[in-house]
C-alpha cells in the first residue's frame, strides 16, 4: 500500500512537536486575527506572513495552513455574529448565519459551522492523500508547452468565473501581466521600467505585492458596504445543537463536503464557487426554500462545508501543478516561493515531506 | 455607468506608461522576441479593451439614464484616507522612524471612518505603533530605523 507509505511519512512529519506546535500558533494566531471583522483569510496571511521567515520550510508551510483554517473559521465567526464576512466565502455563511443569530441561535450556528467545517476537513484530506499520487505523475508530464497552456487556463478561468464583467477581469489579467514585466527581461537581461531605481531590477516584490493587493485592497473593500456591523448582543446560550438541529444538518453537510471537494480542485474556482453552489443546491433539494436567508440551518451547514473541504482540496492544484485557486492560494504560493520551494509538479517528488506533511 | 469611465482611464493610463517608457527598448520578431515585444503586445492589448470599456459605459449612459443607479457610491474618503497612509508611511519611515511613522499612518487611515472620536484615534495610533515598535524592533530584531534620525 503506496498510500498508507505516504500518510505514515506524512504523519511522521507532521506529528513531530515542533510541527504540531507551529500548527498550533498558526491555527490560534489565524482565528485571533480572523475573528476582526472585514480581515478575511487572505488578509491575516499577508499580515502573518513574515513571521514565518525564520522557520524551516515545512513548519513554514504548517503554520501558515493552521493560520488559514484559523482564519477560515475565525471569518465564519463573524460573519454569523456581526454579519460581516471576511471574504467572500462568508458573505453565503452570513446569509443564514447572522439570522440564526439574530433569532438567538447565535451557540447553534457556531457549533455548526464548526461541526460541519471540521467534517468536510477530515473528508476531504482523506480525498486528497488518495488522489494526490495520481495527480503528481500527471502533473510530472508537463513541459514548458503544457505549463503554458495551464498558464491560459489559468488566465481564462479567472476571468469567466470571476464576479461582474469579463472586460474588466481582462483589464486586471493585462495589468498585472504589466506589473510583472517590471525588472529584468528574462532573455535578454535588459532592465524594463525600473526607471534606474536599483531594488526595481529583480521585479517587485512579492511581500509588497500581496500586502497591496490582498491586504490593502480588502480593507478599502469593507469600506463600501459601510454601516452593517449590526451586533448581535444576545447571549450566547447552549452552544451545543439540539438533536433536531444535528439531524437537520447531517445531510447537507454531506452534500455541501461533496460539492466543495469537487469544486476545490478546480483551478482558479476557489471556495466561493464551491460555498455559493452548495447554497444554491440545499435551496433547491428543500422542501420549504422560502425558509432560507431566514435562518435556515441548512443554508448555513452546507456552504460551511463545501467551503472548508474545497479549502482543502484547492491545496491540490496548488501544491502539484503550482496554480492557485484564489488569493489564500495564491500567497501561500508565494511563501513558497520565499521559502526556496518552486511549487509545481516536482513538489510531490523532490519533497514528499513536505506535501504529505501539509497535507496531513 | 459612470465607474466604466474609470476603469478605461486606468486601463489607458497602464498602457500609456508601458508604451512611452517601453519605446527605447527593442521589438524584435516573433520568433526571436526582444525585451519590447511583451510589453508592446500588453500596451496594444489594453489600449483595445480600455476603448471597449469606454464604449460599453457610452452606451450603458445612453440606456439607463432615466433608471437610478444602483450602484453603491465610491468612498472617496475611505480610498483618500487609506492612500495617503500607506503614502505617509512610504516617506516618512526613514526620516523620521517606524513608531512615529506608524503613528501618522494610523491616525491618516482612520480617517476612513466617519466620527470625530479624536481621542479613540490618537488612543488607536499610540497603541498600534508601540505594539509595531515592539514586534518588529524588540521580537524579529529588524534593522528599521525606530526613533526620529535627528534624535
Amino acid at each position: 500500500m503506496e498510500l498508507l507509505d505516504h500518510l505514515a511519512l506524512g504523519f511522521e512529519v507532521a506529528l513531530t512537536w515542533q510541527n504540531l506546535l507551529f500548527c498550533l500558533v498558526g491555527a490560534l494566531l489565524g482565528t485571533l486575527v480572523g475573528v476582526l471583522p472585514g480581515i478575511g483569510p487572505a488578509t491575516t496571511i499577508a499580515i502573518l506572513l513574515p513571521i514565518t521567515f525564520e522557520l524551516p520550510a515545512v513548519g513554514a508551510l504548517i503554520m501558515l495552513a493552521g493560520i488559514y483554517y484559523g482564519a477560515q473559521y475565525g471569518g465564519s465567526t463573524t460573519a454569523i455574529l456581526v454579519n460581516m464576512p471576511g471574504e467572500s466565502s462568508g458573505i453565503i455563511t452570513a446569509l443564514d448565519g447572522h439570522q440564526m443569530a439574530k433569532q438567538g441561535r447565535a451557540g447553534v450556528a457556531l457549533a455548526i459551522a464548526a461541526i460541519g467545517s471540521l467534517f468536510a476537513g477530515t473528508v476531504s484530506t482523506f480525498f486528497i492523500a488518495g488522489s494526490a499520487g495520481t495527480l503528481s505523475e500527471l502533473g510530472l508530464m508537463f513541459g514548458p508547452a503544457e505549463n503554458v497552456a495551464l498558464m491560459v487556463l489559468a488566465i481564462v478561468a479567472v476571468m469567466v468565473m470571476g464576479k461582474g464583467s469579463v472586460l474588466n477581469s481582462l483589464v486586471m489579467v493585462l495589468i498585472g501581466l504589466s506589473l510583472g514585466l517590471i525588472g529584468t527581461d528574462v532573455e535578454t537581461s535588459k532592465a524594463r521600467y525600473t526607471f534606474g531605481i536599483q531594488e526595481l531590477r529583480d521585479g517587485i516584490d512579492f511581500i509588497p505585492l500581496a500586502m497591496g493587493l490582498f491586504g490593502i485592497a480588502e480593507i478599502l473593500r469593507t469600506l463600501e458596504t459601510p454601516g452593517n456591523g449590526e451586533l448581535v448582543r444576545a447571549r450566547i446560550t447552549g452552544l451545543w445543537p439540539k438533536g433536531a438541529d444535528l439531524k437537520a444538518s447531517a445531510l447537507p453537510i454531506l452534500r455541501g463536503t461533496g460539492v466543495g471537494t469537487v469544486l476545490g480542485i478546480l483551478p482558479g474556482s476557489g471556495t466561493l464557487l464551491a460555498s455559493f453552489s452548495a447554497y444554491m443546491l440545499e435551496k433547491r433539494i428543500s422542501r420549504m426554500p422560502e425558509r432560507f436567508g431566514k435562518g435556515a440551518i441548512e443554508g448555513l451547514a452546507a456552504p460551511e462545508s463545501a467551503n472548508n473541504a474545497a479549502a482543502q482540496t484547492s491545496f491540490v492544484p496548488m501544491l502539484t501543478l503550482g496554480m492557485p485557486s484564489g488569493a489564500v492560494t495564491a500567497l501561500m504560493i508565494g511563501a513558497m516561493t520565499i521559502h526556496g520551494i518552486s511549487p509545481g509538479p516536482q513538489v510531490v517528488t523532490q519533497r514528499p515531506d513536505l506535501f504529505w506533511g501539509v497535507v496531513c | 455607468m459612470v465607474r466604466d469611465f474609470f476603469v478605461a482611464a486606468l486601463a489607458a493610463a497602464f498602457a500609456l506608461i508601458l508604451l512611452t517608457f517601453g519605446s527605447h527598448l527593442p521589438m524584435g520578431t516573433a520568433l526571436r522576441m526582444g525585451p519590447g515585444f511583451v510589453p508592446r503586445a500588453v500596451g496594444i492589448g489594453l489600449l483595445v479593451v480600455a476603448a471597449a470599456i469606454a464604449l460599453r459605459g457610452f452606451l450603458g449612459l445612453r440606456r439607463r439614464r432615466a433608471v437610478a443607479s444602483g450602484e453603491p457610491p465610491i468612498q472617496w474618503r475611505g480610498a483618500a484616507s487609506i492612500g495617503l497612509g500607506v503614502l505617509a508611511f512610504a516617506v516618512l519611515i526613514q526620516p523620521i522612524g517606524l513608531i512615529a511613522s506608524a503613528i501618522v499612518t494610523v491616525f491618516v487611515s482612520s480617517l476612513a471612518q466617519d466620527g470625530d472620536r479624536i481621542g479613540e484615534r490618537a488612543l488607536l495610533a499610540g497603541g498600534l505603533s508601540a505594539v509595531a515598535g515592539a514586534i518588529f524592533s524588540l521580537g524579529l530584531g529588524l534593522p528599521l530605523p525606530m526613533l526620529p534620525a535627528f534624535l
